[in-house]
């Protein structure tokens, strides 16, 4: 594709947003959204059948966790779960249709982007879903720059939305370029409103640079996610739950999403000793390769350089991905199901390892009882972290979740307030003036 | 097979070195694993992990291999150790390599008898050697530093020297050595001191020519320095400035984490490198740590019998393949399997 091409393309794109798109009520909006999502997940539909098939080939996951992943994805697009993302984004959504009172007087309006920019980061291949739908929610056109890892699914969902509803298929384009390349990204972010990147920190930074100032900018850039399992997890009754949790939580998308655990820190003193639980995770582990192999096996010298760290004494290596460690710190593994187990005697340890993270520490799976959860939160929080979640669920985000802590709608739309004192002023031009 | 003492390795593995018979390179190696094993509490405990003991390895290749990463974490000595080589951090907070020496009788034979059979031609035993680094006494813990001390004073003829200190090269020092010589000179140093020493040279417009027969040896590449020049870069420039052939330019394949050092054979870019008969280097898989089928890559694993006070079987993170007229063509460090995006990995 040449930049004008590519030009031609956003022009394209534009003009159908602001022929139909533009001028769809929100709630319409969500209800072919929903219909679209209803129709992919359908028996027979030909792309997400192509999506199913071509991705695994593609990226190397196990086609069972390539169907499961998107198809838990696509679920949190139906209608209930948009109205969740309005929701948590806006406390009266209908600003997105129209002028609406403010409660202090005046009233105001968000207005959506025109065109937002997606590039995309090829680790987890649902990635580029969420901007796709986050920014039809806000009725803007939608280019999609997708990763080279992970070329299929912005284009296979584009298809598909041309086929399950043309008139907003219209307004989405998936274009393919070298990243930084000059003269292909200065005609796309010159034309966008908002744009989304998400990678490495040296490629969202390296996108940032080339979006104009006025442009809106989100980034999401290199993350770390943790693992919280206290001792009334550990019990007999528990223990073995909770251990396939961790496991499912470190190898999902082998760990190649930012929300994947790389440590586990393990309360001590519960059914199961820390070290025993780093066995039974590193057996889990075992379980899920011989179910579900990882795309590629992890970099050898993560497990030697821990190997010969445990000749020392107190480290420990279980499987071929699990370390236990006592330290009390959290470092990054080689992903792809590298773990560390780390035994705590409570959270106040995990959240001062987790401190030196902020603000690159992303979500913290727990599995605490419920009086412990909120004060494990607000720990964890002013630590850094973002999102607690369950164990077990750490790679399935809720609708109308703050992605990196912030609101993924509202950064993106633009407000526009029609002040008090217009409205005074305007009163004192009416000719119907109450005269008594 | 009866067990040697400290002592004795060190007189065996001279006389290997000074004799190298093929067929005594595994009856040697299985006697260092053995004393290793006894002597070395660390790498004893590594090889019971990997249910490895003197009584069950019966050939040289059993001999279980040590991540390189073990230098940088255990003490691996097995006599209490009078000398110590480190590497030089090249990052910030990492900590360095140390391979423990008893002695460095060992080391400076290695180090000798191959230089002079490989780097040396036979009817020139000796020669000006000026070398691009410190001596041995102003950095002690060099493994480079002690090479360039030992080869100026076994092979070096009046105006040999090492022209840098701990401060940088000594550049005026250097380009004196260099233009009294009528007869051939060997130029020894870190192949960023020669970067470094060649961009003084195109910014002075100096061109010290190097009288014919002259040759150059650098060692450690420039990975990781303030500019990253290759082989073929660095040997246009030695053309340039000093007026040498890429043939008389040779690459010196070493590490503190072994006794003897690898060199270019002859040939054009890129280049085969070969060791001395008392190392031998095989080839695995980064997975499976099994042989890779010939030609293919792999990890190279080493196994120096001079490396006798620490482990003589050294896993590298470095990747090779078997050239197919012999020795080994590097093919840089082996990559992780990176994070695919917004995943935070190690490194």
């Amino acid at each position: 594709m040449t930049p004008t091409e590519l030009e031609a393309l956003v022009d394209r794109i534009v003009a159908a947003r602001d022929a139909v798109l533009a001028r769809l009520p929100t709630a319409e909006v969500v209800r072919r959204l929903d219909a679209v999502v209803r129709a992919w997940l359908a028996p027979g539909c030909a792309p997400r059948l192509r999506a199913e098939r071509e991705i695994p080939a593609a990226t190397g996951y196990h086609r069972e966790m390539v169907r499961l992943g998107l198809r838990r994805q696509m679920k949190s697009f139906r209608a209930a779960q948009l109205w969740r993302f309005l929701a948590v984004d806006f406390t009266d959504p209908g600003a997105l249709d129209g002028f609406r009172p403010r409660a202090g007087g005046g009233h105001q309006a968000a207005q959506g982007p025109r065109l937002t920019v997606h590039v995309c980061a090829g680790n987890v291949p649902g990635l580029p879903a969420w901007g796709l739908f986050a920014s039809l929610l806000l009725r803007s056109a939608v280019l999609i720059k997708p990763a080279s890892g992970e070329p299929r699914l912005a284009g296979l969902l584009a298809e598909h939305l041309g086929r399950a509803d043309p008139e907003i298929g219209a307004c989405v384009a998936v274009a393919h370029w070298p990243g930084g390349s000059d003269e292909m990204e200065a005609v796309a972010f010159s034309r966008a409103d908002a744009v989304v990147a998400s990678g490495s920190d040296e490629a969202v930074a390296a996108v940032r640079a080339r979006v104009p100032v006025n442009c809106r900018f989100a980034g999401h850039a290199h993350r770390i996610s943790a693992a919280y399992v206290g001792r009334e997890a550990l019990a007999p009754d528990f223990s073995r739950d909770t251990v396939e949790r961790a496991a499912a939580d470190v190898a999902w998308w082998d760990q190649q999403g930012c929300l994947q655990p790389q440590a586990v820190f393990v309360e001590s003193g519960g059914g199961l000793a820390p070290q025993e639980f780093a066995q039974e995770l590193a057996a889990a582990l075992d379980r899920w390769e011989a179910r579900r192999p990882a795309a590629r096996p992890a970099d050898p010298r993560w497990r030697s350089r821990w190997e010969v760290r445990s000749l020392a004494g107190g480290v420990e290596v279980y499987g071929s991905t699990v370390v236990f460690d006592p330290e009390p710190v959290l470092l990054p593994t080689a992903l792809n199901r590298c773990v560390r187990v780390v035994p705590v005697g409570g959270p106040e340890t995990a959240a001062v390892s987790l401190a030196p993270w902020r603000g690159t520490i992303q979500s913290v799976a727990v599995a605490v009882a419920p009086e412990r959860l909120l004060p494990l939160a607000t720990l964890f929080g002013e630590a850094g972290a973002t999102r607690v979640t369950a164990l077990g669920r750490a790679a399935v985000p809720e609708a109308g979740w703050h992605h990196d802590g912030r609101p993924s709608l509202a950064e993106l739309v633009r407000w526009v307030d029609v002040e008090a004192q217009a409205e005074a002023l305007a009163e004192t031009y009416d000719r119907e003036v109450d005269e008594s | 097979m009866w067990p040697m003492d400290g002592r004795q390795l060190d007189q065996a593995l001279l006389e290997f070195i000074a004799q190298p018979d093929e067929t005594a390179f595994e009856p040697l190696a299985l006697r260092l694993f053995a004393y290793q094993f006894q002597h070395g509490s660390a790498y004893g405990a590594f090889c019971r992990r990997r249910r490895r003991t003197p009584a069950t390895v019966r050939r040289w290749q059993d001999i279980p291999p040590l991540p390189v990463a073990a230098f940088k974490e255990l003490d691996l000595a097995c006599e209490p150790a009078a000398y110590g080589f480190e590497s030089s951090g090249t990052t910030g907070g990492e900590r360095r390599s140390r391979n423990p020496h008893q002695n460095l009788d060992v080391w400076d034979a290695s180090m000798e008898t191959f230089f002079q059979r490989h780097v040396l031609v036979p009817d020139r035993p000796r020669l000006r050697i000026v070398a691009l680094g410190a001596p041995w006494e102003r950095n002690p813990h060099s493994s480079f530093s002690r090479y360039f001390s030992r080869a100026v004073a076994r092979f070096g003829l009046p105006g040999s020297g090492c022209f840098a200190d701990e401060d940088g090269l000594d550049v005026d020092g250097l380009l004196g050595a260099l233009a009294g010589a009528d007869d051939p000179v060997a130029l020894l140093g870190p192949t960023f001191a020669f970067v470094h020493f060649f961009d003084i040279c195109r910014g002075r417009g100096l061109r010290p020519r190097l009288p014919a027969g002259s040759l150059l040896v650098d060692g450690g590449g420039t990975k990781g320095r303030s500019r990253e020049v290759d082989a073929a870069e660095l040997y246009a420039l030695a053309g340039e400035i000093l007026g040498l052939a890429p043939a008389a330019c040779v690459n010196e394949y070493g590490a503190t984490e072994l006794s003897s050092q690898m060199y270019d054979l002859p040939g054009p870019l890129p280049r085969a490198k070969v060791g001395p008969p008392w190392l031998r280097t095989r080839i695995l898989d980064p997975q499976t740590l099994e042989d890779v089928a010939p030609g293919e890559p792999g990890l190279l694993c080493h196994y120096d019998l001079a490396n006798r006070n620490s482990v003589l079987a050294v896993l590298t993170e470095d990747l090779g393949t078997a050239a197919p007229g012999g020795g080994i063509v590097l093919l840089g460090r082996l990559a992780g399997a990176e994070a695919r995006g917004c995943s935070l990995a190690w490194e």
